[in-house]
């Protein structure tokens, strides 16, 4: 593929090898553009693409041998109205400043994206990719590649910590899951009409992310049977720094379990030095009115939750009214 | 060669209204089985009394039968502080009965395009943007084929006799009216110097807006500190997104005047207590302070089914910044 100045493009797929130059023009792209977005190193990578239990979602575009574009996603194992699909969650999606102009008018990355969703998307293959895209991701998104919007982003905000002196008895620190992760996580998804699974193989990953710190907290019964987790980081969140918890995951109608890691969450604030604590769910989940009740505000955010379907049924609507997600289920923290 | 379309595209013209009435009854009537026919004072009320002006096009066949239209509730506004207008698209319709074969765009997109010509554009006397609530069939066609984006996914703020906690004010008079104060325009000043983008509230407007709407009743209250107006509120008895409730149709408080929140939510609450209805909701932007104001206040936030989407015409004025900028509630929209 070659433009009118003559300069040629390969788009593809991912190949090992390419992950050096991906990394490279990442870092040309995107370090001190806005602050969003840190430098990267290759460990990163490796963690995001070649770690993820579910696979990794990758097409590039190479000019010269050199990556000068890329559409990405991480791939979720989901549990869809009862069976196992996948979500992508779309990151990373750049192009070198140097090569914008590159193709015609849809442009580079929107040829690289376009060619990324016919591999990938499909009511077999990943039923929906999705993401909360800077706004210029987004307009092109949605102009191109029928991006839209799931909901404008609100959070849970706690401004007012008041911690207890220690953890609340019952609440432990969990260094790494098990199979009763996945165990709790059936308990709770019977609610959600989609969600993506939380098991020991995702969880162990997910926060196991370099350069970040999580800690995670859970309730067990007599049994020492899993009852609920939370995952707390200290990070910017919404150009804040807070206190984030990063994934929650309690059955609907154990509030005494979801009373303690609440308390816990707020000791860790207080350990961490962070002054307020945010999270996201669901504005239908029971958990979004509980937390209000527990004198948590709710605050707009800059993002927007998109989606693209690749099947109908799958609409912006439909996944507002029954997608279970959290933080957990994006790369903002 | 095509074939010229079977219809002409114009402005509403004096004595159009029953035969734009007799459509409007009968096509809707055909899609909604919970549809309520309207009388021809409401029509009336929304086309010819508004204050703001009429935003209406229609498409008529030769034969004199409208078989769409394009409609708009029209709004003065202040957009960083000058006068310009806006829109709230309404009663969009077209009659399922008239065929056109394969023609595209259809007959109801290119009565759209015609009304954005005579209304909208860049510019203090036309509309810098033209929103609505839609259904889902007229979102389907409106963002892709009219280019309207989502403003945000609009939450209710709702509250309970065991949530609310006004916070009262000794300092603050509240007291039912029933017309708009001459100092409303006073109060409005105050109120739009804190935002960027918002529709005039004035009596005339006001009036038309709670007072003479045929059909429907609405308790106004005033807050007034040392004589001064710092706040007002409407109140109705209402349904929206499905449920019964008592609806704050118009939140317009001076920030400066924190007391009057309490007192006016009070007798907001009293309202309800009178009607019996349980839960008290109000519509904001989630980016404007009375969001978390009426939150410490008790009200609590759930989803609802609508989202405000907006096709704009001047490239400054794009849904992110409405997002942040926009002041709206209740009395902006045909919902309640």
């Amino acid at each position: 593929m070659s433009n009118q100045q003559g300069n040629t493009y390969e788009i593809r797929e991912y190949r090992p090898g390419d992950e050096l130059s991906i990394v490279e023009t990442f870092n040309r792209v995107f370090t001190g553009d806005d602050g969003r977005f840190g430098s990267r190193d290759l460990e990163n990578w490796r963690w995001a693409y070649e770690r993820n239990p579910a696979g990794w979602r990758i097409f590039v575009a190479l000019h010269e041998g050199r990556v000068v574009s890329q559409c990405a996603a991480w791939p979720f194992r989901t549990i869809l109205e009862g069976r196992e699909t996948i979500f992508a969650q779309g990151v990373d999606s750049m192009t070198d400043p140097r090569h914008r102009a590159g193709l015609k008018r849809p442009g580079l990355f929107v040829n690289t994206a376009m060619e990324f969703f016919d591999r990938y998307g499909g009511a077999d293959r990943d039923v929906v990719h999705y993401g909360m895209p800077i706004e210029q991701a987004f307009k092109m998104g949605y102009t191109f590649l029928k991006y839209e919007v799931v909901r404008t982003q609100l959070a849970l905000v706690l401004t007012h910590v008041d911690p207890p002196d220690a953890l609340p008895p019952g609440v432990e620190r969990i260094e790494r899951f098990d199979e009763q992760a996945r165990w709790l996580y059936d308990r709770c998804s019977g609610a959600f009409g989609a969600s993506a699974i939380r098991d020991d193989a995702f969880l162990d990953w997910r926060f196991s992310r370099p350069g970040a710190r999580y800690t995670t907290i859970g309730v067990r019964d007599g049994d020492g049977v899993l009852r609920g987790y939370a995952v707390f980081r200290r990070a910017e969140f919404a150009g804040q720094e807070l206190g984030v918890v990063c994934d929650w995951l309690v059955p609907p109608d154990e509030v005494e379990v979801a009373e303690l890691l609440e308390l816990g969450l707020r000791r860790l604030a207080a350990e961490e030095g962070a002054v307020a604590l945010a999270l996201v769910v669901p504005d239908w989940s029971p958990w979004f009115a509980w937390f209000q009740e527990r004198l948590w505000r709710v605050y707009p955010t800059s993002y927007t939750m998109c989606s693209r379907q690749f099947a109908r049924r799958y609409d912006p609507r439909w996944l507002r009214d029954h997608w279970w997600y959290t933080l957990a289920d994006t790369d903002i923290v | 060669m095509s074939t010229p379309a079977p219809y002409e595209l114009r402005g509403y013209r004096e004595g159009d209204e029953d035969v734009i009435l007799e459509a409007f009854n009968r096509i809707f009537a055909a899609i909604d089985p919970t549809f309520v026919p309207r009388d021809m004072a409401t029509w009336r009320w929304l086309f010819e009394k508004n204050p703001s002006g009429r935003r209406l096009w229609i498409a008529e066949t030769p034969e004199g039968r409208v078989v769409a239209q394009c409609a708009g509730i029209a709004q003065r506004m202040l957009i960083e502080g000058g006068p310009t207008f806006v829109s709230q698209s309404i009663d969009s319709m077209a009659d399922p009965t008239f065929t056109q074969g394969l023609r595209r765009p259809g007959v109801f997109v290119l009565t759209c395009l015609a009304y954005w010509d005579a209304y909208a554009g860049d510019a203090p006397d036309r509309d810098a943007f033209v929103w609505g609530w839609p259904v889902e069939t007229a979102w389907r066609i409106g963002k892709s084929q009219l280019k309207y984006e989502v403003v945000r996914t609009q939450a209710r703020l709702f509250g309970t006799e065991r949530t609310l906690a006004p916070a009262a004010d000794a300092a603050i008079d509240v007291r039912e009216v029933h017309a708009f104060p001459d100092d409303v325009e006073g109060l409005f000043a105050r109120v739009a110097a804190e935002s960027r983008c918002i529709a005039v509230r004035d009596v005339p407007q006001l009036s038309w807006r709670f007072l003479e709407r045929p059909g429907f009743s609405y308790r106004i209250a005033e807050a007034r500190r040392s004589g001064e107006l710092v706040g007002l509120v409407v109140w109705r008895a209402a349904s929206f997104d499905g449920r019964a409730c008592g609806a704050l149709c118009e939140w317009l408080v001076d920030t400066a005047a924190p007391g009057a929140a309490g007192e006016l939510l009070a007798f907001a609450q009293e309202c309800n207590r009178e009607a019996g209805e349980e839960e008290l909701v109000a519509v904001l932007p989630d980016t404007h302070p009375w969001w978390r104001g009426l939150q410490d206040q008790g009200m609590r936030v759930g989803p609802t089914k609508y989202f405000p989407v907006a096709r704009y015409f001047a490239k400054r004025h794009h849904p992110r910044w409405l997002r942040d900028n926009w002041y709206y509630t209740f009395a902006d929209t045909d919902l309640v």
